[in-house]
């Protein structure tokens, strides 16, 4: 499959600056009340800086104000598909409409907190955690059969004042728990959202949890849920989302293996070692001849490699010729660079002077 | 958020409960299974408000901490069940209300379990005969158990299904007509959530078995039914897209072939057991709305009503001779008032 991102920077011909790796792209906030910015003390709902999804993109007012992706100069988009109440049974029918919606590159998944909420609770249903799991897979999935790369992310601790007290984020802990691991099995981006606001421990600003939640959750009347951040807290998850999706390195060049030297397959499988450490979520495969590109496409990373070898049959019949080719990989941070380039000759040739076009069926390669 | 008492609103005194200091955390409406659905409760932080269609209301002041996850009527009374925080780990919460006062009583114990919960009552013929809940170390490592309610003691604890590969949780649970018990659940077989079932006759557990066939995709959210002859279940399953409703009838000791219906993400099914059979509300996400599905004694659908919303909050199911399907919401101020009736013409299902 072809990626649309790379197509759309190909046949736009952008040139990318020293943090262009954002220009353009389209990231797509999908959640809960917490994507949506519920308590955000410091933005209202509509200015364009509203909870995370708008400062992960750079609207905050003020000179000082961190500009992340700065999307107001940059031309990257970030939309904010979150949904009040929502659980992951129900973001796994509605994030269809929003992926053909929202056509994006980078799918910015955090949901779950409302399935742990009221589970058995006050009304709510209860299912697994091994099923939110899946719910939550799945709607990577989705993203990924359309284009567009899936990040998942932990949800934050519920409030110790909250209505649960701490009962229930034993549960946040093993959900975080779970997706990191899944994220890692399916080579996705993980945020860990729980790591940062607010973790047992200091902070990253240096303050224990306490402070942490005194200050980055709404001070608002006991009765209330607690289970949002307020305006600083949207801050610490906007600052996150933006260090993974940013500050991770884009993958190294993987190393090409086969087809090398002489090839007697007229239609060959290519072979080659993913890069060191494995950061590549798609693979970008071109061949050449001496007459131009043969083959230019996109290849998902999970559909072609396994244990760290990504095969791929172009389903091509070569003809005789010299070829060359070469592969590099993407994350939803950057694209890497080309992998050296591999030749190879069709067909492989028994004579140094070329005396190859007849029946050489009968003929061996070595002298008596 | 301050409490409205309404001039048919009584306040009941819980003995040994905090102040009364209400707020505004509730996820849904919880509708009594039997009775038509008369008897409804609305659970707040500190506060549970239990009502009866048309009737007067009482709130009674509980424990922070305190879940309520089933209300059901025993005769005249009403029987609440649900949990409350002990130490680390929860305790299984009973709680009968009768005239103007609300008596706790005594919860059956599985030893060494730091969570009971999810428990449900078994009723027959009004009165209470038993109780099923789950119990474990954690919420991925839970069994299912049941105790008998007999001369106004529990008997013991009695293993339904030991802890499983994963979790277990939702039980649902009915006495049959010929005093057996019949209890589903969702359970994780380690690949995926199944509802299995088990049933108790002359005091023995039969072995844990699924429901319908093995699959890959999640099965959960098990509602049950008595229905002539047997019982009917409800679930939601993920078809490869979308959650969808599955129902089968237990009959003859078997269930049937399931059966697919709903549109896409068909959700959080609970069910109210009527004089001519039964009802099932539902949530779909598209199209956005609520559907009430009646069917009659034999368990087969007769007609149904949609209702537009777009909440993930239960409402609760009130029939209306003239209006067809009403469905009712908390207010803004956590009442449940005509105030936030939608209703729905039934259409007859062929």
């Amino acid at each position: 499959m072809k990626s649309r991102l790379a197509m759309q920077l190909l046949l736009a011909g952008v040139v990318l600056g020293a943090n262009g790796a954002e220009a353009q792209l389209r990231y797509l906030c999908f959640g809960d009340s917490i994507t949506l910015g519920n308590y955000d003390d410091e933005y209202d709902v509509g200015h364009p800086a509203h909870g995370y999804p708008g400062r992960l993109a750079g609207f905050e007012n003020g000179a000082n104000e961190p500009k992340r992706l700065d999307c107001p100069t940059t031309g990257c988009e970030v939309i904010n598909k979150g949904k009040s109440g929502e659980k992951t049974p129900a973001g796994l029918t509605r994030i269809d409409n929003v992926l053909n919606n929202n056509p994006s590159d980078v799918l910015l998944l955090m949901e779950g907190t409302n399935d742990i909420f009221v589970e058995y609770d006050f009304g709510g249903d209860i299912w697994s955690k091994e099923t939110m799991v899946f719910n939550l897979k799945q709607m990577a999935k989705k993203a990924e059969s359309r284009g567009t790369d899936a990040v998942h992310a932990s949800i934050i601790w519920f409030h110790p004042d909250g209505d649960h007290g701490t009962s229930k984020n034993g549960e946040v802990e093993y959900l975080r728990d779970e997706m990191q691991s899944a994220s890692a099995t399916e080579n996705r981006y993980f945020v860990d959202i729980w790591n940062v606001l607010c973790p047992v421990g200091l902070d990253v600003h240096g303050d224990t949890q306490a402070e942490c939640f005194d200050l980055h959750y709404p001070d608002v009347p006991a009765d209330d849920d607690r289970g949002h951040p307020n305006g600083s807290g949207y801050d610490m998850v906007a600052d996150e989302f933006y260090n993974v999706i940013v500050f991770k390195s884009p993958p190294k060049a993987p190393v090409p293996v086969s087809p090398s030297g002489s090839q007697q397959d007229s239609s060959p499988v290519f072979v080659w070692n993913r890069e060191t450490p494995r950061a590549a979520t798609w693979y970008q495969f071109q061949l050449e001849n001496g007459s131009g590109t043969i083959e230019n496409v996109w290849l998902k990373m999970p559909d072609y490699c396994v244990s760290g070898v990504c095969t791929y049959d172009p389903g091509i019949d070569l003809s005789i010729g010299s070829y060359s080719w070469r592969v590099r990989g993407r994350n939803p941070n950057d694209k890497g660079p080309w992998s050296a380039d591999k030749s190879f000759t069709y067909p492989s040739q028994v004579f140094s002077d070329g005396f190859e076009s007849g029946n050489t069926s009968a003929w061996s390669a070595s002298l008596p | 958020m301050k409490v409205v008492l309404k001039s048919r609103t009584k306040i009941i005194t819980l003995l040994g409960v905090v102040a009364l200091t209400a707020s505004a955390s509730a996820a849904g409406v919880l509708q009594a299974t039997r009775g038509g659905g008369e008897l409804y409760a609305v659970q707040q932080r500190e506060t549970l408000r239990i009502g009866r269609l048309e009737g007067s209301q009482d709130l009674i002041p509980i424990a922070r901490g305190v879940s309520i996850h089933e209300i059901e009527p025993l005769g005249s009374d009403w029987l609440a069940t649900g949990h409350h925080p002990s130490g680390d780990g929860t305790e299984l919460l009973l709680l009968v209300g009768r005239d103007s006062s609300v008596e706790r009583l005594p919860a059956p114990q599985v030893e060494g379990a730091k969570l009971s919960n999810q428990p449900i009552a078994m009723i027959q013929d009004g009165v209470l005969v038993g109780l099923v809940w789950a119990a474990g170390a954690d919420m991925r490592s839970l069994a299912i158990w049941a105790a008998e309610w007999l001369h106004g003691k529990w008997g013991e604890p009695e293993l339904v299904s030991p802890q499983g590969p994963g979790s277990q949780v939702a039980p649902r649970a009915v006495v049959l007509d010929d005093s057996s018990w019949l209890v589903v659940w969702a359970a994780f077989d380690g690949e995926d959530d199944e509802i299995v079932w088990s049933r108790r006759e002359t005091g023995e557990w039969t072995k844990p078995s699924r429901v319908a066939e093995d699959n890959a995709v999640p099965d959960i959210t098990p509602r049950l039914l008595s229905i002539d002859g047997g019982a009917i279940l409800f679930w939601s399953w993920y078809d490869g897209n979308d959650y969808r409703m599955r129902s089968s009838r237990f009959l003859g000791g078997k269930w049937t072939a399931p059966k697919s219906f709903g549109e896409k993400g068909s959700l959080y099914p609970s069910v109210i057991q009527t004089a001519d059979g039964g009802m099932l509300l539902y949530k779909t996400v598209e199209p956005a709305s609520w559907t009430v599905l009646a069917f009659d004694s034999q368990g087969a659908p007769s007609r149904q009503a949609v209702v537009d919303s777009d909440t993930e909050d239960r409402p609760m199911v009130v029939v209306d001779a003239a209006r067809g399907a009403l469905l009712r919401w908390q207010g803004a101020d956590d009442e449940l008032d005509a105030s936030t009736d939608r209703a729905a013409a039934w259409q007859e299902l062929p």
